[in-house]
């Protein structure tokens, strides 16, 4: 249950952003997480519900939507350039062959964008 | 209004990892950090792992657990410094617990610490502790399929156990799709064959901790 300590950072950076932006009211938050990271929307949402409406948590969040997208990977060869999905797990590159791949997308857990009003 | 944040959820605990990584620097001390799913062997491989280790390194341990300090009890034997740390409910280990434990342990006195995390293939997986290298075990009665169904922690692992070898026999567990689907998932990561009960592969194990410990001292 990664979800839950997940989102006690997600009000913490919000309860945070709430206060430098003198925010009365936050309708929704944007977050991203790579597929990799293997989050479970239901239960990042149950956490992320049950942290928001917590008595310490400001009240201009108490009303916040949860908005997840799940980002896929894409990974990148170093040698040949190419880039690709690695379906069913693989990460060697199915052009060249190259083991040397880096993983490009798909592997973050990011706050995109939080959207509310001020007084 | 729309407020771009573009914020690394993982940040405060990111940040804390840097934090205990320069106490690691200061000290010129190697972390290594064992993960795997509860009743893999763990433990049972630091026992195997630490009067021998113990011979050419200083060791620490930081033993993490749910609940109780049954773990810590089993190494205490080898009278190392040993921190417990109770999770208390939480299925990993972060970096501010990892931060508080290194206070209380002999760190000028230590050549290297070891953490047994909590038992979970998901989520120690995603806490950077300013580790050197995560280390995967991952046991034959477990099944064939883990690589496939935690990629994370065969992805960041820089070296996988696949402890408990003498089982072979009796349980299904199909070696040739094991192996395909790490080489698949990380192509570079060495796979070590143990068995705690037999021995077989323990030096194997030990060979390669102790030359990973050497080479990443002379680096820092």
């Amino acid at each position: 249950m990664h979800e839950f300590s997940i989102a006690q950072n997600i009000v913490e950076i919000l309860t945070q952003t709430v206060e430098d932006n003198r925010l009365i009211k936050v309708e929704l938050i944007t977050v991203e997480a790579g597929e990799l990271r293997q989050i479970v929307p239901e239960s990042l949402e149950m956490a992320f519900d049950a942290l928001k409406t917590e008595e310490d948590s400001p009240p201009a969040i108490r009303n916040c939507r949860l908005n997840l997208i799940i980002i896929p990977q894409a990974v990148s060869c170093s040698d040949c350039g190419c880039n690709f999905y690695p379906e069913d797990l693989c990460y060697i590159c199915p052009d060249c062959g190259s083991i040397n791949t880096e993983v490009k997308e798909g592997d973050k857990l990011i706050i995109k964008s939080i959207e509310g009003e001020t007084d | 209004m729309i407020i771009e944040l573009n914020q690394n959820i993982m940040d405060s605990n990111n940040s804390r990892a840097d934090e205990v990584r320069k106490v690691l620097v200061e000290h010129n001390l190697v972390m290594i950090n064992i993960i795997s799913s509860p009743g893999s062997g763990k433990t049972s491989l630091l026992e195997k792992t630490l009067g021998k280790l113990g011979k050419v390194f200083s060791l620490g341990i930081i033993e993490g657990d749910v609940n109780t300090t049954r773990d810590a009890r089993r190494l205490e034997s080898f009278g190392l410094p040993i921190t417990a740390v109770n999770t208390r409910g939480a299925c990993h280990l972060n970096s501010t617990i990892i931060l508080k434990a290194l206070d209380e342990l002999p760190l000028d006195n230590l050549d290297c610490i070891i953490i047994e995390n909590v038992g979970n293939l998901v989520c120690p997986a995603e806490f950077d502790l300013g580790e050197h290298a995560k280390i995967a075990i991952s046991s034959v009665p477990e099944g064939d399929d883990k690589p496939q169904k935690y990629p994370m922690l065969f992805r960041e692992a820089k070296c996988l156990v696949l402890n408990k070898i003498d089982l072979l026999p009796y349980v299904p567990f199909d070696r040739k799709v094991f192996y395909k689907d790490i080489k698949n998932l990380n192509p570079k990561l060495p796979v070590i064959e143990t068995s705690c009960t037999t021995g077989e592969g323990v030096d194997a194990w030990i060979k390669w901790i102790k030359e990973f410990i050497t080479e990443n001292r002379a680096q820092s």
